[in-house]
């Protein structure tokens, strides 16, 4: 005989039994990205320098996160991702590197600046309930 | 008394009662992301243009988190296609990549898109060791500085000339710019050096092994009044309507020479713009860029998921 159980939860229009994954708001045929830890914060990053902001996860594995940064305090305008930034293009000449990376331990955001001032920026992550190891 | 309360599902084979969330399908311990909206658009660049955007307004009234993916379906773009990742892509690390970045506000979420050169556009730079000047500086009974443009201590009119040959332009093509841009030059002291630049009016104008100052010469010209500076200097002029007349004469056709006339214009005696030094290093002092444009446009196709969840 064969079973079908679990919890299925659809869309608002759209039948219980459909078998289109995008007409369900879940559906314990897929897991879900649970957000496990998010927060925020701000990194300073002096003339020409390199700072790197850390952010315990907590884990047992190494998560998958999302990053947010505005790169100019108070414009509003946050960007997606901490890895390769606008190099001056946008933003006002902002001229800076970056990289987002995640171990066993932390995430850890870096900034890599060539102004010749210091540099404030805000950042945003999520920190995932999954692994981002394959 | 503790409490403890709220729904979780597991996945296959796994307890209820696990801790550890990469175990659970869904728990209540754990907020997720909600989906506010779900929408594509495309970025269109045109050939000569460098940038597009495209925005998604949200009305959410804060800034909200997002994902953002790009694409696109020739093979100009399915390097970004390929990488598939959460944009932003690439910045100027990856050489020859475009650059794409997406950036929440509290009304839309924004993506740029700007291709490291314009799209479809060619650039020639073309340097030449065919100049002709019709006076220069004599030392010791040797020439040792050419005159571009000036007016000898009697009074006379002194100019030059420069060709470019195998110029790679169609008859009528249109050219989006045509820059000229001479190096290491000075002047004499004390008054400006007043000249026009003419093109020469001719289909494919002969090499300069006869003096070419009295050939036709273009309906346009430029016209130019050079400040005295007895420092080396460097001088660019835009010769886009010049060579566009050159182009648009019936007779022209690809692979042509092309010619330009420097005319004094009025100034004072004695006075000169002059050529650092002769011999071929005139032709390594001076180069014709000409800019041309394609026709097209390329696509990139973009799709924003927009969550209720807050940056801030």
């Amino acid at each position: 005989m064969t079973t079908s159980h679990g919890v299925k939860i659809s869309r608002a229009g759209y039948g219980i039994t459909t078998n289109t994954v995008e007409e369900l708001v879940f559906s314990s045929g897929y897991g879900t990205i649970k957000i496990v830890k998010e927060g925020s914060g701000t990194l300073v990053v002096g003339a020409g320098d390199t700072e790197t902001a850390t952010v315990a996860h907590s884990q047992s594995f190494v998560p998958m996160v999302m990053v947010f940064v505005e790169l100019n305090q108070g414009t509003g305008r946050w960007y997606h991702g901490m890895s390769n930034l606008p190099n001056g293009a946008t933003d006002d000449g902002i001229t800076v590197s970056s990289a987002t990376y995640v171990d066993d331990t932390n995430l850890y955001l870096t900034l890599i600046s060539s102004l010749g001032s210091s540099k404030t920026i805000s950042y945003k992550y999520y920190m995932f309930g999954d692994t981002a190891e394959y | 008394m503790t409490t403890n309360y709220g729904a979780k599902v597991s996945k296959a084979g796994y307890n209820i009662t696990t801790t550890d969330p990469r175990e659970l399908l869904m728990s209540s311990g754990y907020t997720m992301l909600k989906q506010h909206s779900d929408s594509g658009s495309t970025i269109e660049i045109n050939a000569g243009n460098q940038e597009g955007s495209v925005d998604f307004n949200h009305s959410l009234g804060y800034v909200p988190a997002f994902a953002a993916y790009i694409y696109g379906s020739n093979a100009e773009i399915q390097q970004l296609n390929n990488a598939m990742r959460l944009i932003p892509l690439s910045g100027g690390y990856k050489e020859g990549f475009p650059w794409v970045h997406a950036y929440a506000t509290s009304s839309k979420i924004t993506i740029d898109v700007k291709l490291p050169a314009p799209y479809n556009q060619t650039t020639t730079v073309y340097n030449s060791t065919d100049t002709y000047n019709e006076n220069g500086m004599l030392t010791d009974g040797d020439i040792t500085q050419w005159f571009i443009a000036g007016t000898g201590s009697a009074g006379g009119d002194d100019g030059s000339a420069i060709r470019w040959n195998n110029i790679a332009l169609t008859q009528g093509q249109t050219i989006t710019s045509a820059t000229f841009k001479y190096t290491n030059l000075f002047t004499t002291a004390g008054c400006d050096i007043k000249f026009k630049v003419y093109g020469i009016d001719e289909d494919d104008t002969a090499d300069f092994g006869g003096n070419p100052m009295g050939r036709t010469k273009t309906t346009e010209y430029t016209d130019k009044t050079q400040s005295a500076n007895t420092n080396k200097f460097n001088f660019s002029d835009d010769w886009t309507d010049i060579c566009q007349e050159i182009v648009d004469r019936g007779g022209w056709s690809t692979g042509n020479a092309m010619g330009f006339i420097f005319n004094n214009n009025g100034t004072v005696d004695n006075s000169h713009w002059l050529q650092v030094d002769v011999g071929d290093r005139i032709s390594e002092n001076m180069e014709l860029t000409i800019v041309t444009t394609g026709s097209g446009s390329i696509t990139f196709n973009v799709r924003v998921i927009i969550f209720k969840d807050k940056i801030v």
